[in-house]
């Protein structure tokens, strides 16, 4: 199976980046950054995509709500799509404003079937104007959804069949919300369908809050925990297609070299899963 | 639940102020911004130490992400606006 | 109407703008000529990229560089560079740094450092990878290069001369601006005529200063030691003197001591024109993908 292996771009590992292309498969671009590039930015992007396959990873659409999803954005993102042609994009199942208000980041909206409803349209919506086939991602939360009357499973599963998008499976999403809100994070991607499961997120986070009532929060700023790691064997065991996994790094960041070394280290974790594919013949969902 | 709800939850997220408003009296305010019964009853049940928790992190992103100005919209602060996006 | 006969002022007008036609025109040529779309390669060597940005000198410099910060040479405070260890020749795998190496197995002045002809022999290969790629103009179009210049100098020459001719021939003596504006507008039309790099080379180095600004908007927090390649990558894009002084000390010695005019050899260095520092792609990331 051709999987790949990548990095998120970032002007702090631009140095790391080009020395060691000979070790990276791919990186992930945060498109917002160039919603309202220059042709000059553009460009220099467009070079980048001549050393390495680039995907665009948005932010800022909010897709994953009942609001209508934003026109502006939509057209911004459709042109940088024409222009960069990445590999493929991908947003975040989530809402990001309300009422006017911007919320500044992701936020999970209720699980219900507005929201699905909401999400197959904007999905469809958004895979109409930017020309592409989209991948949506599972996101983190530190508040239980207030509204919802579904698991995130099945929210997510729902969303998917309606949409027919493929998923982008945030490993450390997983763990974080499986830690928060009390699930198991194996059986969780053992139930979303392997065929969906197009890309992979793999990334750190920190517990934050008093003792009692402490939580894990996404932050991309640690490195990937060994859980992670875990559901990177049981997620290719289930994906049926080649995966893009792409490590996530905001912050504080380490040499590069060890970068490279959790990059290795999902390798490992892929390959084995796709042996005991094989071996036992696994079926997931 | 609406995009009404949505935008309750956005304003209780990012004001801090309408945050301690509506932890102290959920039913009211969720009544005043207009939500259905349903929604005043998912509102009043929230998981308030995530709500807590995720308004902090919200403030932290915001802040995090906030750019810094160009030289022209200083100016234009300095030489009337008071309106800081 | 015949502008030989104009007045001296209305004169410097036109030639004025017959020197911007004429460098216009080389310009126009230029784009019209070379195409900026090229196959690129793994762009995964700063010495490369120093090369293209400047040269054979600045090549070998920013090599240097890297090796004095990785520790495997040594620059002594009586300006002398030396290799660190006999070992450490073998933990380079580029031919620049083993040329570099291998000549200071014995200490020499770093004023060898460019003159070294094994190392410039190193450092040449660079121009030919260059050449193959389009990035830099191969011997036929330097050429071609310098017969536009020849022939736009001889316009402006000729132009300017006939003009002088005719003033001195009417008692006119007041040629000082003429001459001065002559001389400007070879320069320039020289200049724009014989470019260092293709219109590919100059749009691939604009492109990469722009990938790079965010590394040099943190140089200062670049640490020491060439574990991730930066300092290698932020000389061989912005030159030596984006290198933060305090940390890497080593880069005002082995920097030339004065910059030249940019001069018509194509391995002449002619500095490096830095980015402005605003913007730039790549902001602060997801920051998590939730609250």
């Amino acid at each position: 199976m051709n999987d790949r292996f990548g990095i998120s771009w970032r002007p702090e590992l631009a140095a790391g980046v080009f020395s060691n292309q000979h070790r990276l498969d791919v990186v992930e671009v945060i498109a917002d950054d160039y919603f309202d590039a220059s042709r000059k930015e553009i460009d220099a992007l467009r070079t980048l995509r001549t050393q390495l396959p680039i995907v665009l990873h948005g932010i800022k659409l909010g897709l994953a709500s009942a609001a209508e999803a934003d026109r502006t954005l939509l057209d911004k993102m459709a042109r940088l799509v024409d222009l960069v042609e990445p590999d493929f994009w991908s947003e975040h199942l989530a809402f990001v404003r309300g009422g006017g208000i911007e919320i500044g980041h992701l936020a999970a909206p209720p699980r219900c079937s507005s929201t699905v409803d909401g999400a197959r349209r904007n999905i469809r919506s958004a895979e109409s104007v930017v020309g592409a086939k989209l991948l949506m991602e599972n996101i983190a939360t530190l508040i239980d959804p207030p509204g919802s009357d579904r698991s995130e499973l099945e929210w997510i599963c729902e969303i998917l069949a309606a949409s027919r998008c493929d998923l982008l499976l945030d490993l450390h999403n997983v763990h974080a919300n499986s830690q928060n809100f009390g699930f198991d994070a194996a059986d969780f991607i053992r139930r979303v369908p392997g065929k969906s499961i197009a890309a992979i997120h793999i990334a750190g986070g920190r517990w934050i809050g008093r003792a009692a009532q402490k939580r894990l929060l996404d932050d991309h700023l640690h490195d990937v925990p060994d859980a992670v790691f875990d559901l990177l064997e049981v997620a290719a065991e289930c994906a049926t297609r080649p995966l893009t996994v792409i490590l996530e790094r905001d912050g504080h960041y380490p040499p590069f070299d060890d970068l490279l070394g959790e990059l290795e280290r999902a390798r490992t974790a892929v390959a084995k899963g796709r042996r005991m594919r094989e071996v036992l013949n696994v079926t997931c969902v | 639940m609406s995009p009404a709800f949505e935008a309750f939850l956005a304003k209780i997220y990012v004001d801090a102020d309408a945050r301690n408003r509506f932890l102290n009296d959920p039913h009211t305010e969720a009544h005043r911004a207009g939500l259905t019964p349903a929604e005043c009853a998912a509102a009043a049940d929230i998981d308030r130490v995530g709500l807590a928790m995720a308004g902090a992190s919200f403030e932290a992103k915001r802040r995090a992400h906030k750019r810094p100005q160009s030289w022209f919209e200083r100016l234009a602060y300095f030489f009337g606006g008071r309106n800081r996006s | 109407m015949n502008p030989f006969d104009l007045s001296g002022p209305e004169f410097l007008v036109f030639y004025s703008l017959f020197s911007a036609a004429v460098v216009l025109l080389i310009v126009i040529s230029r784009r019209l000529t070379e195409k900026t779309d090229v196959a690129l390669p793994r762009l995964s060597d700063p010495y490369q990229i120093a090369y293209l940005r400047a040269g054979n000198d600045e090549a070998i410099r920013v090599a240097a560089a890297s090796l004095l910060d990785r520790k495997l040479l040594e620059l002594t405070l009586t300006g002398r560079l030396a290799t660190a260890a006999a070992a450490a020749i073998d933990q380079v795998r580029r031919p620049i740094e083993h040329s570099i190496l291998s000549r200071y197995k014995i200490a020499d002045d770093v004023s060898t450092l460019t003159t070294a002809p094994g190392i410039e022999a190193a450092a040449l290969g660079y121009k030919k990878e260059l050449i193959e790629l389009g990035l830099l103009p191969d011997e036929p179009t330097e050429h071609g290069h310098h017969v536009v210049a020849a022939v736009a100098i001889m316009l402006l020459v000729g132009t300017a001369l006939i003009k002088i001719g005719v003033a001195l021939s009417r008692g006119r003596t007041n040629i000082f601006f003429l001459i001065v504006m002559a001389v400007v507008a070879n320069v320039l039309a020289y200049w724009a005529a014989t470019p260092r790099r293709t219109r590919a080379g100059d749009a691939l180095l604009s492109n990469l200063k722009e990938l790079f600004t965010g590394l040099k908007m943190r140089a200062h927090a670049i640490v020491p030691g060439g574990a991730n390649n930066e300092l290698a990558f932020l000389a061989g894009v912005f030159g030596l003197s984006a290198l933060p002084a305090g940390t890497f000390p080593f880069a005002n010695r082995i920097k030339p001591v004065q910059q030249s005019s940019c001069g018509s050899s194509s391995s002449s260095s002619c500095g490096s024109s830095s980015s402005s520092c605003g913007g730039g792609g790549g902001g602060g990331g997801c920051g998590g993908c939730g609250s």
